[in-house]
């Protein structure tokens, strides 16, 4: 069972945070596979949010496939997002601090560093709607 | 809603039972006194006048007098107090508190609500006046047999069914009042001052008109004549001649035979200061004069009652109509 | 499920001269959760008080549940108001109100409303007048929701509140809409509480709505569009501007646009706080100028 929390000033809407949450669980092993999900009531009681919202973070990972809704059961983990991507951990962590002692040579801070990061992550999702 | 409508005029219908119990251990405490008093005017059997006269001074001088006295204040203080207290807030508060905000919004029409509400306090109103009436009435009934006074306004008052209606009138007009000022103090003080204005009134102006008074025009004999007033100067003079005993007089005019009223003037010289009574007396017989009287009777007691009780049940009634028009329509 | 909650067609309510709510045309489905929001006296309290049946409108109609507001006991089984100051008996118990709530609601759910005051830890002895106003507040939304309405209305439920006792208000509530699939409509100045719990929202300024509809999709058709002056000056058709600040060279346009936006200018997403100043800055100006005039 994993718990939510929401984070009112990060600008993410509420649902898509629910998905980032479980997706992160899924990756980091904390959920596998037929884990239930805590039910819709259960996580209202719990973040103060509206239901909709959290059947529609559902819904979506149902799409995704990485959920199961049992009718009357509730909502399982049918697959997990571990195992490849934490093999390719360590090397891209490797790349990662190449990268960044190339950054400091560079003259760049950690400020700016944060910032070259955050606008490439971010640039790629702007552009496709 | 009829456990929450007890809830809320519990307090009420507590003290008012306190009171009333109060009331009843006096009135029982004494009707011993006056039982015994009474002893010799119950047995009896004729020319019993002396015995009543002195039944009755016996009477004021007894302990049971300050409680016959109570029992005149209560039946008027009463209802009063039912309607300063248990009608005025009785929606004041409610809007005061803004409560009515919560109670119309459980599954109780508002109507219903106010329905609920003037059941419960004309119930509490009408049933402990009622009581006390009844009490009273039952208590007093020797000494109102005796001093035949039931019809003098101060008592006609405080026996019957008129203080049950005073009762019903003073409560709602106390709900009406606080639906419209909205305000438990503002409208306690205007169901005052319109409840002792009523009630002032009734005798004042209203209550003879109610039922036709008896009328009748009698010989007046120099022997009833009661009261002469004479100016020396203008010799206008005023004849006043006994009133019906037992009775309620409204009018007691002195008339000369085309029906005018008498006012003189005197023929000073039998009716002067310094000329003897009796001569003035024999002038006035000479002048053919009329008693011209309208009052009520002893028998008119039960009309009259329910006649006045008519007018103030008739008025509750349209106050409580217009509560229902004006809680549907104009209340936020 | 297939009767609106809400739906008024030019809904209008004057006190005398004062116009307190305008021409209002609202339709808003079952099962949501309604944020109203605008600044103090545009009307809101005004719009749930019709709604529940505790005012009358001068003109235009009102329709919960398919039924009018507050006509008949059935149809005040099906709403739950709580007003603004919570009001509740001072002299009566908790426990007392709980009984008030049985004897005065056909569906009351007792077992429900020892829970709630359980959890909220409430004294059912103690009187109503000793509470705070926060726990009045509970106590007021205990009542209405063990009524089990089909929509409740809420004026400002959380304005007395700690941020604690907030959230704990805003669970309770939402349990409730979980479970009973229940409307809400409630007013707040807290768009942050609004953004976790709405999913509909009402923008309410000077007695008239300036924008009504899906959380998402109001938030998927606004954007803020940063750029030059002259590239901004004209937009394509579609594209509305609500909000519009210049300096120099730059502008910053906020817009609402069903078409998609292609340009040499940035777009960005906005937050629904944003959304919601845009929409009372415009009407605050708006209603500026037609006081100059």
């Amino acid at each position: 069972m994993m718990e939510f929390h929401l984070d009112g000033r990060s600008g993410v809407a509420p649902y898509l945070q629910l998905i980032q949450q479980v997706r992160q669980a899924l990756r980091l092993g904390l959920l596998v596979e037929g884990d239930r999900l805590p039910t819709v009531k259960e996580v209202v009681a719990k973040v103060a949010i509206n239901p909709n919202t959290v059947f529609k973070a559902y819904r979506e990972l149902e799409y995704q496939g990485l959920v199961a809704a049992r009718p009357g059961v509730g909502t399982f983990v049918v697959r997990t997002l571990a195992d490849e991507s934490l093999a390719a951990h360590e090397s891209l962590r490797k790349e990662l601090r190449a990268w960044l002692e190339k950054a400091r040579a560079a003259g760049l801070d950690d400020e700016s560093i944060e910032a070259i990061i955050a606008t490439t992550v971010r640039t790629p999702t702007e552009e496709s709607p | 809603m009829i456990w929450f409508t007890w809830r809320q005029t519990r307090t009420q219908t507590m003290i008012t039972a306190v009171a009333l119990a109060a009331l009843g251990v006096l009135l029982l405490a004494t009707i011993s006194t006056i039982t015994s008093l009474y002893a010799p005017v119950a047995v009896c059997k004729s020319d019993c006048e002396g015995a009543i006269s002195t039944f009755l001074v016996q009477f004021e001088a007894s302990t049971a007098f300050p409680a016959y006295l109570a029992a005149v204040g209560a039946m008027y203080l009463l209802p009063l107090l039912l309607g300063i207290f248990g009608g005025a807030p009785m929606i004041a508060r409610e809007l005061e508190s803004g409560t009515h905000r919560l109670v119309w919004n459980q599954s109780v029409t508002r109507t219903r609500w106010l329905a609920m509400k003037l059941a419960a306090g004309a119930a509490l109103s009408v049933g402990s006046t009622g009581l006390l009436s009844w009490a009273v009435t039952m208590w007093s009934q020797r000494i109102d047999s005796a001093s035949q006074d039931r019809m003098i306004p101060l008592l006609f008052g405080s026996r019957g069914v008129v203080p049950v209606a005073y009762a019903l009138f003073a409560f709602v007009l106390g709900v009406t009042a606080g639906m419209l000022l909205r305000k438990v103090v503002p409208a306690i003080a205007v169901t005052l001052a319109v409840y002792i204005g009523a009630v002032v009134a009734m005798p004042l102006w209203i209550r003879a008109h109610l039922i036709s008074p008896v009328h009748e025009t009698i010989a007046l004999n120099a022997d009833k004549i009661q009261g002469l007033s004479l100016s020396p100067d203008t010799g206008q003079m005023t004849v006043t001649a006994a009133e019906t005993e037992n009775a309620w007089t409204v009018a007691n005019k002195t008339i000369l035979s085309d029906g005018s009223t008498f006012t003189g003037p005197a023929d000073l010289s039998v009716c002067g200061p310094e000329a003897p009574l009796s001569k003035c007396q024999a002038w006035l017989g000479s002048l053919n004069l009329r008693q011209d009287l309208l009052y009520h009777p002893t028998s008119h007691f039960w009309p009259l009652q329910w006649a006045e009780a008519g007018v103030f049940i008739g008025l509750s009634v349209l106050l409580g109509a217009f509560c229902f028009w004006w809680v549907r329509r104009r209340i936020v | 499920m297939t009767e609106p909650a809400l739906k008024a067609v030019g809904l209008t309510k004057r006190y005398g001269r004062h116009l307190a709510l305008s021409d209002c045309t609202l339709d808003i489905p079952a099962g949501r959760v309604v944020g109203l929001v605008g600044p103090n006296g545009a009307g809101k309290t005004t719009l749930l008080q019709l709604a529940a049946g505790m005012l009358l409108p001068t003109a235009g109609s009102i329709e919960v549940l398919g039924g009018k507001p507050a006509t008949g006991s059935e149809q005040l089984a099906k709403v739950g108001f709580v007003a603004q100051d919570t009001p509740t008996y001072a002299n009566l118990s908790v426990a007392e109100h709980l009984r008030f709530g049985a004897s005065t609601n056909p569906r009351w759910d007792q077992a429900t409303a020892q829970e709630r005051v359980a959890q909220i830890g409430l004294n059912p002895q103690q009187k109503a007048g000793k509470l705070s106003g926060g726990q009045r507040a509970q106590l007021a939304l205990t009542l209405a929701i063990a009524k089990q309405p089909e929509l409740l209305i809420l004026d400002e439920p959380v304005a007395s509140l700690d941020p604690m006792a907030r959230r704990e208000f805003l669970k309770g509530l939402m349990s409730f809409t979980a479970e009973h699939k229940a409307s809400v409509i409630m007013s707040s100045h807290l768009v942050s509480d609004l953004e976790r719990v709405c999913d509909y929202l009402i923008v309410l300024v000077a007695s008239q709505i300036r924008v009504a509809g899906d959380v998402d999709d109001l938030l998927a058709g606004h954007f803020r569009l940063v750029g030059l002056r002259t590239d901004l000056a004209d937009l394509p058709p579609g594209v509305q501007v609500i909000e519009e600040s210049h300096v120099e060279r730059q502008s910053t346009l906020i817009v609402r646009a069903d078409v998609p936006l292609d340009g040499p200018f940035a777009v960005e997403q906005l937050s629904l706080e944003d959304l919601v100043l845009a929409y009372m800055a415009q009407a605050t100006s708006r209603v500026a100028e037609e006081a100059v005039r």
